[in-house]
């Protein structure tokens, strides 16, 4: 749920990383981290067990000139995948924009892909949301593994719907493909924002105070 | 999905109760934010990233005791005091949608907080309840038209990787 505050020019979105279990959420925000410039970023925050594995969530808070006048800051999570925690996955799922769908590409994970999926509609819906209401894409992770299976078996799973979602071949843990992920899904939920919620330019409106000013 | 939007005139009423509740109760911090972790208002001389660090580990904090709170039969915790040997915070909920931060240290003491806290969300709430239930009321601001900078890369990319020492060492 986008917030904007007009005192201090400022847009608010949250964007969630979600997958099953061990499927590069984590080690997509982790590139990121790395590679986005300072100024861009906060630091990362990881609530994990001993042994790595997320416990609560991992964060990023990023920021962005995207929208004229605006600073866009764009908080990234991802959730825990493991079975057990999915009462801690639908609480950060909570007033999410857009979400990552991180697909692990081994044959042997494709039952915890659809199962992963699955679970995200679920607890979308316990927000009174359908996949549809947020900006979503895809990405097809760990593709420089052996044992993969194609790319268009992953999204015959996964992508069955009226509006397909973009996918992304992705090795999050080289970086490759991360980061045209983020950017997709960014301008897809702040696309949203702007459609939902322009309004058109009234040219009698002579309050300057509240015109948005060029970035 | 609508989010919501407050205008300068709420930031400007936010920000002075902030900064009177920051005098009142000797606080460190003080910070006015949403249950999902969004920032109205922040009396702290920290920076941007930690601040929204920081708005997001209580949001879970207080989800998670909420949920708590909810498997114990219990309407629902108003309010969390973590409390440390030398910084302490204390969280209440406001207007059911948002929270009230303060950190202090032992130079105050947590009833005090909790007092002006309390009194802080009272004055506040009718101006919340309004921020809640208004959307963006874009209606009211014909010019507030939001337009793409022109840019491929939302973020930027450094050319030498950073190897990540901040989040490893949060990782513990």
């Amino acid at each position: 749920m986008s917030f904007v505050n007009f005192g201090k020019r400022e847009i608010n979105f949250k964007i969630v990383y979600y997958g099953p279990p061990l499927g590069g959420k984590t080690t997509n925000l982790e590139h990121l981290h790395s590679v986005i410039p300072d100024e861009s970023r906060g630091p990362m925050t990881m609530l994990s067990t001993r042994q790595d594995r997320t416990l609560f969530f991992d964060f990023l808070p990023l920021q962005s000139n995207a929208i004229k006048g605006f600073v866009s800051r764009v908080q990234l999570y991802t959730v825990p995948g493991q079975t057990i925690y999915n009462q801690t996955r639908r609480l950060v799922l909570n007033s999410v924009d857009g979400v990552v769908f991180v697909a692990d590409s081994q044959w042997d994970q494709m039952e915890n892909n659809v199962e992963s999926f699955s679970n995200l509609e679920e607890n979308l819906k316990s927000y009174g949301l359908a996949l549809n209401d947020v900006s979503y894409v895809l990405q097809f992770n760990k593709r420089d593994l052996p044992n993969i299976a194609p790319v268009h078996y992953i999204d015959f799973m996964l992508n069955q719907r009226e509006t397909k979602a973009p996918g992304f071949e992705a090795v999050a843990v080289d970086g490759g493909g991360v980061h045209d992920t983020l950017n997709m899904v960014s301008k897809m939920v702040m696309a949203k924002f702007i459609e939902d919620h322009s309004m058109p330019v009234n040219e009698d409106y002579d309050d300057s105070r509240l015109a948005i000013q060029e970035a | 999905m609508l989010g919501y939007a407050i205008d300068e005139q709420q930031c400007d009423l936010f920000s002075l109760a902030l900064t009177d509740l920051s005098v009142q109760a000797e606080a460190n911090a003080v910070m006015l934010m949403d249950t999902g972790g969004n920032i109205l208002a922040s009396i702290c001389k920290a920076d941007d990233g930690v601040l929204s660090t920081v708005a997001a580990l209580a949001a879970a904090s207080f989800a998670a005791t909420r949920e708590l709170s909810t498997l114990l039969g219990e309407s629902g915790f108003n309010a969390i005091h973590h409390q440390g040997d030398d910084s302490s915070i204390f969280i209440q909920n406001a207007a059911d949608e948002f929270l009230m931060i303060v950190v202090f240290d032992k130079n105050t003491t947590a009833g005090l907080v909790r007092l002006y806290v309390g009194k802080a969300i009272q004055e506040l709430e009718p101006e919340l309840l309004r921020v809640a239930g208004q959307g963006y009321q874009l209606t009211d601001r014909p010019n507030a038209v939001f337009e793409f900078n022109e840019s491929s890369d939302l973020f930027g990319r450094r050319v030498t990787p950073n190897r990540l020492p901040d989040a490893r060492a949060a990782a513990g």
